[in-house]
Order: structure tokens, then C-alpha cells, then sequence
């Protein structure tokens, strides 16, 4: 990807508005309930009844929901007043776009993390994570990188490996390596 | 009955001077100071850290160490609201009104002092109180049918949704989204596999710990990341001189300490109302019946006692409808009952006999370590209050890493990973846009338990569904419930009409 289209693609998430991802997770939300209910059908009665009455209330409160959201969306008024739930979220700052973008790495430095697993083995991809988010994230000197990495990770393994005895995942370069 | 109890309760509460007992009372004790003074983590996040550690230990002795955490959590969001006003919990941001004002006029030591017997004698009396109640909850309890025990998950479910963050309507979408949730999977009420596509992974249904450490440490360390604010403070060296005035003026108002340890104790049983509420309303009730009203706000001591008394007596109170009726006081009991049920503690009768031990062995420790938390506290101020100069941005790696290790512990399953990330995002996406976790956790603890009620009661039923509405208590129950919603819709309106007004004019 060139620089200038990922300076673009992060002015667009700088300039995406709180309320239309507001939106977004509320749609996602009506998604599963509704999903929910559809697929309650295809279970005998008793096994449908109380999933399809959670689904059934929860569906119009969620609708409400999203009407207040497309009304902040659009700025035009869709619910009476009365129905209006009040909230006192108050809209992005500069502050809080920039903070969208550190939302946003930090997740991917988790999806990061549990994909390299897969790869080289849970503790060898936590080890590479701490060192890399110390470096690159939070700016540390490689000295105060490697004690805290090593600090946590011994910690972790210590714990978990040798006292609990959890057989951590080895990854498939382990097992490519091995046979 | 009480005497039973009683005695019971004092032999193992000389058994946890015993080792191992002790060593995991210090050590959750530790735990909970470091967690509570570091601003953004607090109980949930520790104990929601703690549940995979605790896999492998016995379950007294994993509940020693969840038991000292929640004592130590208290004190150590005391400590960094009064000497760098910030307040370590949500429960302590009262403590920050005047104690930190006492800090910059040279008084921090007597307002330690303040906090840390103020802190103590809460706790104790909130755990008298708790003790006093059990005998007469095990009664209460044998009255209770399958009819009813579903109405008291109904009741708890929406009262939690309305009290709790945010509005009414979100907070109920979030306890139906978690009712939803715990219906994937086999059902042993109906032998149905339900809402799992046919995958393996879904059979067993979606694992709540997973989800508590998603909703709760992951969504932590992704707002702490997120976060522009910088836990950077302000602080001056402070002297210790002074603890003692402050201890001494704690014994010398017994008066408030007992108002205050009340109103904690009430609050704390009100489902998800939790100390942020019951220090606010102590320390009001402080100044309102202070000789000196004007002097709150400014470094008087006595708001710092109500705040940290109220604080910590709500343990004690949101501890019973956690432990009768799985219904938790406050988003740390959520997460304890998370850490309950994945111990094989089910709340209500079982917990109430067969487990009464348990159940007191948790107590005692929550006694032992509110003491214990006042005094290695005021001994390790000035290391707690450098946590809070920590950068948050230091603590988000190891949060992480913790988290998917804890995750993965639970069933050496890579799928509880994906589950703990997915909620992780889930969970900060309801921080952000204002929607309460604690319904969410409430409707997946509840929802089985619920659903298995309702049939149970339809089985034992002679005139079919009239058995939900044929008996006192699950009339009664329908009332609070219909109370809860109606004065929850009121108080909203009423906020709702004055930012109406302020908007016209």
C-alpha cells in the first residue's frame, strides 16, 4: 500500500463520525438478535420459546436504539421525544479521532498476536509482541524493552507453564521443524 | 442457628493464619492494592486476571486469594485519590473531594490514617452484617420455588440493566444480548443443539470466562491504549506524620462511621448500583449533617471517612445477592461470580448449606484482608502512589499477554482466545458508545439458570403457566420488577424534561 493511500484511508477513519460507528454496532447488534430469532424456528417448541421471547423484547429496544442513532446520523428527528433515550455522549474532539486511531492499532496488535500464534507458538509470539509494542508503540530504549519484555513473559510462562502445567500451542513452524 | 454460624466462621477464621491460607491472603492482598491503586484496572479487571490463575488451586484456597483482592482493591484507589486526585476505582472518586485537598495542605498522612481505619471498620461492619443476615436467608430460602427463583433472575437482570451506566434501553439490549449469548450451545434443559452452525467449538456453548476477560481486561487495556488521558500525576513528597491524628479521628465519630458503613451496606445490596454510588451518597449525608458544611471540599476530614467507610461496608452488602441469588451488587461481584461458577460454586441454596464453609472462608478473608490492606497500605504508600505515575501504555502488553494466556488455560482451546478478542473489541465498543458490561455478564451467567427455572416450574405446574403468577413471592416479585422499571423511566424523564428545559431556554 503506497503512503498516500493509507494517509487516505486514515483521514476517512479520522473523519468518520462517533455516531455512525455508534450505528455500525448497534446494526451489528440487531444483526445477532434478529439472527437469533430467525434460526429459533428450526428448534422444536420448547427448545425455541424463551430464546425467541429474549429476542422478540429485545428486538424493539434495539430498533429504538437504532433510530436514535440514524436521528444522529441524519440530524433528523424519527422518535418522539418522549421514546428519545438521553445520553450524554458528547461528540468526537481532535483529541478522540486520534484516539480512534490508537483503537484501532492496538487491536490489530492483539489480532497480530493470536495470528502469529498459529505460526511460530504462544510463547514466542507473546515474547516478539511485548518486544515490539515496548519498541514501537511506547517508545522504551531496547534495555528498558528487554527487561520489561523478559520481566513479563517469565512471569507469564512461570506461571502458567510451569505451575499450572497449560501445554501452550507450538505453532506450525515447530511442528514443520520437528516432522 | 447464629451461634452455628458464628462459631463457624471464627475457627476458619483462625485456620487462614495457617499456611498456605496465608500466604495467599498477603498475596491477594498485594494483589488487590497493586490493582486498586493503578487507575483504569481496579477489582474487575484482578480478579477477571486471577480466575485462570486460580484453574489449578484448591478452591479454598482460590478464594482466600479472591476474597483478599477485593479487600485490597478498596484501600488502594484510596491511596492514589488522596495523595495525586485520582481516584484508583470508581468507589474512591468521593475520597478525592477532600482528601486530596488535606495532601496539598500538608495533611496527607492524617488522611491515610482516615481512610485506613475508616476502610477497616467498614469492612467489618459490612461482614457483620452479611453474618448476621445468613441464617435468616437459608430459611427465606427454602421457601423458594422454580416460579420464583425465575422471577428473582428476571428482577435482577433488569434492575441491574436500569441502574447501571448509561441509559435504560441500552442497558437492557445488554442484558438481552447476554441472555441471547448463553442460549448457543447444547441445552441439557431441551437436549437441543442450538445457534452453533454444526461447529464443535459452539457445542459446549460460548465460555464465560472467555468472555469476562474479553468484556473486562482486554476491553481495559484497549481503553487504557485508546485513552488520552495520561495517568502522569502530580505529586509531592508528603509526610506520614499525622496517620495516627487520622486513626484517632475515625474512633472519635463513631456517629458517622456507623451512618456511612449503613449506607454502604443498603447500597451495596441494590443490584449494580456498587461504591461509586454509596460513597457519593455517604459523603453528602456527611456534609449535610456536618457542623461545618462549608469546610467540605476544602480538606475535611470527615469526607474521607464517609467515603472510604461506605466504600468498603458495601462489600458486605453486594456480597448477599451475589451469593443467594447470583445476582452481583456491583461489576467486581460479576466477575467473582464468574469466578465462583468456574470453581463449581452455584450460587443460592448449595452456597447457603452444602457450601456454607466456602462461602465463609471467603468472608473471613474479605475481613482479614481489609485489615491487613490498611495496614500494609499505609506502610507502602509512597510505593503504591509511584503505580500511579506508572504509564498506562506499560501496563496494556501485559494485560494482553495475561489475558490470551488466561484464556487459552481455561480449555487449552485456541477458539476461548478468539472468544476473549472478539469480546475484548465487543466490550470497549460499550465502554465507548455507553453501554453497561455488567447486564451482559449477568444475562450469560443467568440466562441457563433461567431458562432451566422456567420449565421447572412448568413441570411441577398444575395449572400451567398461572404457576408464575399464583404465589406471593412471585407476585411481589413482579411488583419490584414493575417498580424498578417505572421509577428507572421516571428518573430518567426527570433528567430528561430539565436538559428538555435547558435546551429551550
Amino acid at each position: 500500500m503506497s503512503e498516500d493511500s493509507v494517509s487516505s484511508v486514515v483521514a476517512r477513519v479520522r473523519r468518520l463520525r462517533a455516531s455512525v460507528v455508534d450505528l455500525a454496532f448497534v446494526c451489528t447488534m440487531l444483526v445477532f438478535v434478529a439472527t437469533i430469532a430467525v434460526l429459533s424456528f428450526q428448534y422444536p417448541p420448547d427448545a425455541r420459546v424463551f430464546p425467541l421471547l429474549v429476542s422478540i423484547i429485545t428486538l424493539p429496544l434495539i430498533g429504538i436504539l437504532l433510530l436514535w442513532n440514524v436521528e444522529r446520523v441524519s440530524t433528523v428527528n424519527v422518535l418522539p421525544a418522549r421514546l428519545r433515550p438521553e445520553d450524554k455522549q458528547s461528540p468526537p474532539s481532535e483529541e478522540r479521532l486520534q484516539s480512534r486511531l490508537d483503537t484501532i492499532r492496538v487491536i490489530g496488535w492483539i489480532v497480530l498476536v493470536f495470528g502469529s500464534t498459529y505460526l511460530v507458538g504462544m510463547e514466542l509470539s507473546l515474547f516478539l509482541f511485548l518486544l515490539a509494542f515496548y519498541r514501537y508503540e511506547v517508545g522504551l530504549g531496547w534495555l528498558r524493552v528487554g527487561t520489561l519484555s523478559i520481566f513479563i513473559w517469565v512471569f507469564v510462562v512461570a506461571i502458567f507453564t510451569i505451575v499450572l502445567g497449560v501445554p501452550m500451542p507450538q505453532g506450525l513452524i515447530y511442528e514443520l521443524l520437528l516432522g | 442457628m447464629v451461634p452455628g454460624i458464628l462459631n463457624e466462621f471464627l475457627t476458619i477464621l483462625a485456620s487462614l493464619f495457617s499456611w498456605p491460607l496465608f500466604g495467599f491472603l498477603v498475596l491477594g492482598t498485594i494483589i488487590g492494592l497493586v490493582f486498586g491503586a493503578i487507575p483504569g484496572l481496579g477489582g474487575p479487571v484482578a480478579i477477571a486476571l486471577l480466575i485462570p490463575v486460580s484453574f489449578g488451586m484448591d478452591t479454598t484456597n482460590a478464594l482466600v486469594m479472591f476474597g483478599a483482592t477485593l479487600g485490597g482493591v478498596a484501600f488502594g484507589g484510596s491511596t492514589s485519590a488522596i495523595l495525586v486526585n485520582i481516584p484508583g476505582t470508581a468507589p474512591n472518586a468521593a475520597t478525592c473531594l477532600d482528601g486530596y485537598p488535606m495532601t496539598k495542605n500538608g495533611r496527607a498522612g492524617e488522611a491515610l490514617g482516615v481512610s485506613a481505619t475508616a476502610s477497616a471498620l467498614g469492612a467489618m461492619f459490612g461482614i457483620v452484617v452479611l453474618l448476621a443476615i445468613l441464617p435468616f436467608s437459608r430459611e427465606f430460602l427454602l421457601l423458594l420455588g422454580p416460579a420464583n427463583y425465575f422471577w428473582i433472575a428476571i428482577f435482577g437482570l433488569v434492575t441491574v440493566a436500569s441502574v447501571s451506566r448509561g441509559n435504560l434501553l441500552k442497558g437492557l439490549a445488554s442484558g438481552g444480548l447476554g441472555l441471547l449469548i448463553s442460549f448457543i450451545g447444547f441445552s441439557n434443559v431441551h437436549g437441543t443443539y442450538r445457534y452453533g452452525f454444526g461447529t464443535r467449538y459452539l457445542y459446549d456453548g460460548i465460555q464465560l470466562i472467555p468472555i469476562i476477560i474479553g468484556i473486562f481486561a482486554i476491553a481495559e487495556a484497549i481503553r487504557m491504549f485508546s485513552s488520552t488521558e495520561t495517568s502522569i500525576s502530580e505529586f509531592t513528597d508528603y509526610s506520614s506524620s499525622g496517620i495516627l491524628k487520622g486513626v484517632i479521628h475515625v474512633l472519635t465519630h463513631p456517629l458517622l462511621l456507623l451512618r456511612s458503613s449503613v449506607i454502604g451496606v443498603i447500597v451495596g445490596v441494590i443490584p449494580a448500583a456498587g461504591g461509586a454510588v454509596a460513597n457519593f451518597i455517604a459523603y453528602m449525608q456527611a456534609k449535610e449533617s456536618s457542623d461545618d458544611p462549608d469546610s467540605f471540599g476544602k480538606g475535611n476530614p470527615d469526607g474521607v471517612l464517609a467515603s472510604e467507610a461506605s466504600n468498603d461496608a458495601k462489600d458486605g452488602g453486594s456480597l448477599l445477592p451475589t451469593v443467594l441469588f447470583g445476582i452481583p451488587g456491583s461489576a467486581t461481584m460479576a466477575v467473582l461470580l464468574g469466578a465462583f461458577l468456574i470453581h463449581g460454586i452455584t450460587p443460592g441454596r448449595a452456597l447457603i448449606n452444602e457450601d456454607l464453609p466456602l462461602l465463609l472462608t471467603l468472608i473471613a478473608a474479605l475481613l482479614i484482608s481489609n485489615v491487613l490492606t490498611s495496614l500494609l497500605g499505609l506502610s507502602l504508600t509512597s510505593q503504591l502512589v509511584k503505580l500511579t505515575q506508572v504509564d498506562s501504555n506499560l501496563l496494556v502488553p501485559a494485560i494482553v499477554s495475561v489475558s490470551i494466556v488466561g484464556a487459552f488455560a481455561l480449555r487449552n482451546n485456541m477458539g476461548d482466545v478468539i472468544v476473549a478478542v472478539v469480546f475484548g473489541v465487543i466490550g470497549f465498543a460499550m465502554i465507548a458508545y455507553n453501554y453497561s458490561r455488567i447486564p451482559l455478564i449477568l444475562g450469560v451467567i443467568l440466562g441457563p439458570f433461567t431458562e432451566r427455572y422456567f420449565f421447572q416450574a412448568l413441570q411441577f405446574s398444575d395449572s400451567g403457566f398461572m404457576i408464575f403468577v399464583n404465589d406471593a413471592i412471585s407476585l411481589a416479585l413482579i411488583l419490584l420488577l414493575v417498580v424498578s422499571i417505572l421509577l428507572s423511566l421516571r428518573h430518567r424523564g426527570d433528567r430528561g424534561i430539565s436538559t428538555i428545559k435547558e435546551r429551550s431556554e
